[in-house]
């Protein structure tokens, strides 16, 4: 009860305060209260959408943002609120940049150890890599709270010095602030930790089938050999939290309202659970069963020049800022040279149709269920243009790749994880999207599936 | 880095590779390279490695033990013109484009600081003139395709590729 009463008060203050995203500063608190709120059960916190913490170096758009609150473990004083964590619903777990984190509670949250070593960790993303420890965190949101959640402080300077070569050869290092684009990133895709049980394979030269993103590594190193690759369980790997929470488990719903073009900003929800509260049953919703390895549904989608292509390997993600997809015959790259605001020297693969074009495409799930999406994709170009301070886009797409041969049938397809349409952020704009975490119940079947 | 040692050489330093177990995937000919070091890797990797002709170039595709696949892209002139992978882990790209590494490290830092708008951490688009990369995905599944246009076969387009 008194823990009850110490949430509300805090979520007051914080309320106040004017919490919720977009103010840019970083906050420190001194209670144990999450972040967000608002009327209803208290599993939900709301998402803002604008230009990043750090616009300067790069504008967000269409990037939705939460406030997290993170404690040292048991800890109700040693808090930090912190803005602009994205919401990724394309990884899973929680990462915050070094350099947000107070004096404090850097210094609280300690590492976890294997062999005496800290675990640290190389996060794969497509653009990039990011490096840092995994940590043990209590984590707040909403009035939902995960105690010891192993959570990756990326760009941590012990670490900083000893960046094995397998790790920094899978691309560019994206350690700052200014690299990352937000605070922090809460991964609320369908898995429950990110690497899954490739990591915990034993590492032997006979055996090389762990995929390599566990090391251990001593504290201060300065070669790149210091550190050991590693075989971490999936307890101790970097963890959805949402899977730590005490209720509303199994998967969360992200609500978006329709919202004008080049809004300055927007504002939803991120509900945690499904069908555990009033707010987050599946009701008229299609249910797409996911593939448990990848988490991804099947979609069909006729390109311009009417080939139709079979995409298995297709998804639902906040972290991506458009609906990335392969059509040659959209203008993209060189042939959007004369658009305001088009990089000659660095080219983005924004399509920039002269006119909005009505799509749609066809996404089935494993359980047989399919549902059809109507989109439109504008000039990306045209639309920054326009809406200079807009962050909130709902037809911005872009090329994904050249149309590959391998996407024309379903024998090869199957085999080729570019045959891909990602539904990034401007699909989930006036929807709730449900996303249930892989092996957990709901109302509305076992996950990983998502649901709109 | 990489060695541009004799196939022989290449050979040793791929089992080599191997048995230290400090790359994801196993050793591989590199973008660029020459189709002797290819043949090189078929020899150590028997079992891993499928090669199939295709009209205009031939694919020589490497299924890593993590369940990666990595396909390069012969030509005629016996070069290696594309690369591609796919998969629930990202390729050592250091081995995979070889020389092209750093020219693809320096577009990428390069377009971070000359994007007005960013483009998201789940793909990414490398545009040089000598080096083009196209990758997406999301964490536990990525792909992606890199190639060199001056490379690329004559009447040969990267989306006939299979």
């Amino acid at each position: 009860m008194r823990k009850l009463i110490l949430l509300g008060l805090a979520q007051a203050l914080l309320l106040l305060g004017g919490c919720g995203g977009g103010s840019g500063g970083i906050a420190t608190s001194n209670n144990g209260g999450g972040g967000g709120g608002g009327n209803g059960p208290g599993n939900s916190v709301t998402m803002t959408v604008d230009s990043g913490p750090d616009p300067a170096s790069g504008i967000d758009a269409d990037t939705p943002f939460i406030t997290v609150t993170v404690c040292a473990p048991g800890s109700t004083t040693n808090c930090q609120t912190i803005d602009h964590i994205e919401v990724d619903t394309g990884s899973y777990g929680l990462r915050i940049l070094s350099s947000v984190l107070n004096s404090s509670l850097a210094s609280a949250l300690q590492p976890e150890q294997l062999g005496g070593n800290t675990i640290v960790e190389c996060t794969q993303f497509v653009d990039g890599f990011s490096w840092g420890p995994v940590k043990l965190a209590d984590v707040k949101v909403a009035s939902e709270s995960a105690g010891s959640v192993p959570v990756q402080v990326i760009g941590d300077a012990a670490y900083e010095n000893e960046i094995p070569s397998a790790c920094s050869s899978t691309g560019s290092p994206e350690n700052t602030v200014a690299a990352f684009g937000a605070n922090g990133i809460l991964g609320v895709g369908p898995f429950g930790d990110d690497c899954g049980p490739g990591c915990d394979i034993a590492v032997t030269s006979t055996n090389p089938t762990n995929p390599g993103w566990y090391y251990t590594c001593p504290s201060g190193g300065t070669s790149t050999t210091a550190c050991s690759e590693a075989a971490v369980s999936e307890s101790s790997q970097v963890t959805n939290p949402v899977v730590d929470f005490q209720t509303d488990n199994n998967g969360v719903v992200v609500t978006l309202p329709a919202t004008a073009q080049g809004a300055a900003t927007a504002t939803g929800t991120l509900i945690f659970g499904i069908g555990t509260q009033s707010n987050n049953a599946v009701t008229t919703q299609t249910v797409l069963t996911a593939d448990a390895n990848y988490g991804d549904v099947t979609t069909t989608y006729t390109t311009q020049d009417n080939k139709q292509e079979f995409l298995p390997f297709s998804y639902f993600d906040t972290g991506s800022n458009a609906y990335y997809f392969a059509d040659d015959g959209i203008p993209s790259l060189s042939a959007c040279s004369s658009q305001p605001g088009y990089s000659s020297s660095n080219p983005q693969s924004w399509f920039c149709p002269a006119s909005d074009i009505n799509l749609s495409a066809t996404n089935s799930g494993k359980n047989g269920l399919q549902s059809t999406v109507n989109f439109k994709i504008g000039n990306a170009y045209a639309l920054f243009n326009t809406y200079q301070t807009g962050t909130v886009f709902t037809d911005l797409g872009a090329s994904s790749g050249t149309e590959s041969a391998n996407c024309t049938s379903q024998g090869t397809a199957s085999s080729d994880t570019s045959c891909s349409f990602d539904f990034g952020f401007p699909f989930f704009l006036g929807k709730s999207v449900f996303i249930a975490i892989a092996g957990a119940s709901t109302t509305a079947g076992t996950g990983p599936f998502f649901a709109y | 880095m990489r060695s541009f040692g004799s196939p022989l050489f290449a050979a040793v330093a791929l089992g080599a590779a191997l048995l230290a177990k400090d790359a994801w995937l196993p050793a591989t000919a590199a973008l660029g390279d020459t189709v002797a070091s290819v043949q090189a890797d078929r020899v150590a990797l028997k079992g891993q490695l499928r090669v199939r002709s295709e009209p205009g170039y031939s694919v020589h595709e490497i299924t890593a033990a993590t369940g990666t696949v990595v396909r390069e892209y012969v030509s005629p002139a016996g070069v290696v013109f594309a690369v591609s992978w796919s998969g629930r882990t990202m390729p050592n790209l250091a081995q995979t484009l070889g020389t092209y590494f750093s020219d693809y490290q320096a577009a990428v830092k390069s377009q971070r600081a000359d994007h007005v708008h960013r483009g998201g951490h789940n793909h990414l688009e490398v545009r040089t003139p000598k080096l083009i990369v196209r990758a997406g995905g999301h964490m536990r599944q990525y792909f992606g395709t890199a190639y060199v246009p001056s490379l690329l076969p004559p009447n040969l387009s990267i989306s006939d590729l299979h």
